[in-house]
Parts: C-alpha cells; structure tokens; sequence
C-alpha cells in the first residue's frame, strides 16, 4: 500500500512538471502578437468599428412595450413653451 | 420627464410623469391596467361589457362593480347642475342618428336617409335608481346609457391618480380628457394646448394647469353622414338629435375630468344662452367656447379658478 502511493505521488509530479515544461516551451516558441504600438505593424492593425449611439435611458420606459418618448411631443422641461397635453375632444 | 403612450377606448392615450424611471415605469403600468379595465367595463361596443349587460338589465335591480356605482354616482350628480342637458341616456337617441358600431367601423354614410329612424328623446336619467349598501342599481325600463364621454373622464382621474402614486408630479390624457397631479420640475404649470376645432392639427390657446382637470366636447369630432346629412355625437336631450350649436367646441377646467367632461357638453349644447349660467353656477368650473370663425370666449379669468386650476391663453 505504502509502495503503490509511492508511485502515485511520483507519477503526479511528473506528469505535472511534463506539462509545464511542455507549456513553456510551446508559448516560447508561439509567434509573437502584433504590438499596436510598432510602427512597423500599424497598418495590420484593423480599424476600430464605428458604434451608434445609444438611446437614451427613457426610451425603454413601460416595461418594454409599446411605450416610448412620445415623438411628436416635446421635452416639458427643455421646451416648455410648447404644450405637453392637448385637448379637442374626442 | 417620462411619457407613455398607446391607444384606447379607439383614442389616444398619453402619460407624462417625472420622478425616477423605476417607480414611474411601474405606474405606467398600473395606470394602463386601469385603462384596459375600463375599457371593457364601459364600453357599448362590446354585448359582453358590464355597462351592456346593465343595459339589458333595464326594469330590474342589478349589482354593479365599484367602477360602476361610483361613474353611475358621479353622471347622476350632474345632471341637475347641467340642467339636464348632461344626460347618458341618449344611446337611442345615438342609433338613431346612425351612430351604431365603433366609430372606427362607420361607414362614410350610413344606410338609411337621415330622419329615417325617428329621434328618441331621452328619459331623465336623474330616475336611475341607486342601492349604495348593496351596490345595485336600477334603470328605469326603457332606458339605455352610453357612458363612453364620462368614463373617459373618469378614467383618466383614475390612471392620473393611480401613477402619482409612483410619480413626482404626473399628467393623464384619455383622448384630450386631462387630470395632472403636482407640478413639473421648473414650470408653473402643465401646458395643455387647445385645439383649433377648424383645424385640428393645430392649437388656438394655451392653458397652464396647476391642479385639477380639463376636457373638450366638440362637434368636430365622431361625425358621420346619414343619407348626406352631417350628423355628430353630441346629442341634445332635449330633441333627442346632434345638438345645433354655434360653438365647435367648449373646453372645461373642472376638479376632475368626468366634471368637466359633463360640463363641456352641457356648455356646448346650451351655447351662450346657457353656458355662462351654468358655470358661474359651479364652483370650480370655468369654461372656453370656439365658435365657426374661431371667436373665442368664456370664463376663463374667474375667481373661481384659483383653488382648482389657474390658466392662461
């Protein structure tokens, strides 16, 4: 029994310095990334993606559903001459 | 400022709240339930509708909802002040004159010449019986109400009352029929515009609205012909056919807007005979009346107005 942890315990030890040898010497030999501060390299360098904008945080207001910043009505605190209700009857 | 909006009871409705937008998206929420509710509730449209099955009730006691027994409590209560021409038993008297479905389903001219059915002048609805302790109701037999204007009144206080609970300050619209609760940040008031009843795509006043509510009766809108003859909504009790007046339309500030929705109508069927008596009558209640060439006048400078709502053109 004291034999077989033994070989266990050093079967576990090589096959774990293996692997880190083996990493080691796999990432010293992997070729090296394009670094975007070489001139040399920055026309390889792709071009940054152009994002929209994000709408603004109350066009989601309502639970998702058809609610939305009324189109046609104006901001009451940034026009507030302009009405914000209207009533003709209906 | 949030804003919600949809379509209901075949207008618009709109919601304006400030406040933070977790609390006022779950208003929106509630105050839509409302809507919804009651648009089931009062439509005429609908056989299945608590106002129908009412309807067919007539002659018989019959239980309603709290909804119900308060828009019933409310409608009876201005009868007397309108001098009875706020009256919702005119559903005959509406068939009569062609308007039978939805309004988004008539057609541009009903079949039948006009006058073909002839006018059904309402009985008093102030007959209408009510059982408060056992929230029963009875129409008198013969007797049919459409509550579409005053529900919408009624509604909108409702939802406007519902969101403040999650608002700052917030305003409800039900097809023009306006409640506001507190002011907006920076702003003496909410700014309600008119509509031009000649040209409906524009405002011919402006009213700052502190507090309370505000709608508009006009015979601009819900018209139709019936065999070539212009016909609209707003019927005369006392002739049972569209009213002939010399306004387009009245606009009401009231302390709610199931109040100013029956007191636009009466203003607007009682003209300039009527309409100054009937608000300098009611505390609380000034009045806007646009006439053909979109002459203006009214009560709108009142004292009265001070401790429900000031405004301004």
């Amino acid at each position: 029994m004291k034999r077989m942890k033994s070989v266990l315990r050093l079967w576990m030890a090589s096959v774990s310095l293996g692997g880190f040898l083996g990493g080691w010497v796999l990432l010293a030999h992997a070729p090296k990334p394009a670094s975007s501060n070489s001139g040399s390299n920055s026309s390889a360098v792709a071009p940054m993606p152009t994002l929209t904008p994000l709408p603004p945080v109350n066009a989601d207001i309502g639970g998702g559903q058809v609610s939305q910043p009324a189109p046609s009505i104006p901001s009451f605190q940034s026009r507030s001459f302009l009405p914000v209700m209207r009533t003709g009857g209906s | 400022m949030h804003f919600d909006h949809f379509r209901a009871m075949t207008t618009e409705i709109l919601f304006a709240a400030e406040g933070r937008l977790e609390h006022v998206r779950l208003g929106f929420r509630e105050a839509r339930a409302v809507i919804r509710d009651g648009e089931r509730r009062f439509t005429r449209f609908s056989p299945d509708s608590e106002l129908m099955q009412l309807n067919r009730a007539a002659g018989q006691w019959w239980p309603v909802s709290s909804e119900m027994f308060d828009v019933l409590t409310n409608a009876r209560s201005y009868v007397a002040p309108t001098q009875g021409l706020f009256n919702p038993a005119v559903l005959p008297a509406l068939v009569a004159s062609g308007y039978d479905r939805s309004i988004e389903l008539l057609p541009e001219d009903s079949s039948g010449p006009a006058g073909a059915s002839p006018p059904v002048v309402p009985p008093d609805f102030a007959e209408l019986e009510m059982d408060p302790d056992g929230h029963r109701v009875r129409l008198p037999r013969g007797m049919q109400i459409d509550l579409g204007g005053i529900a919408k009144g009624w509604l909108a206080t409702r939802a406007a009352e519902c969101l403040a609970a999650y608002a700052e300050s917030c305003a409800v619209s039900a097809g023009g029929d306006i409640t506001v609760v507190g002011l907006p940040k920076d702003a003496e008031g909410w700014s309600v515009g008119v509509e031009d009843p000649r040209q409906p795509d524009q405002d011919i006043a402006t009213l700052i609205v502190r507090s309370g509510s505000v709608a508009t009766s006009s015979v601009a809108k819900r018209k139709w012909r019936q065999g070539g003859a212009l016909q609209h909504h707003i019927i005369d009790p006392r002739t049972g056919q569209p009213a002939q007046s010399p306004w387009l339309s009245v606009t009401v500030v009231a302390p709610s807007a199931s109040e100013a929705e029956a007191f636009a109508k009466a203003c607007l069927i009682g003209g300039p005979q009527l309409a100054p008596q009937l608000a300098e009558k009611r505390p609380g209640i000034a009045y806007l009346a646009i006439d053909r060439i979109g002459h203006m006048q009214g009560s709108l400078q009142s004292q009265e107005l001070s401790d429900v709502a000031g405004m301004e053109i």
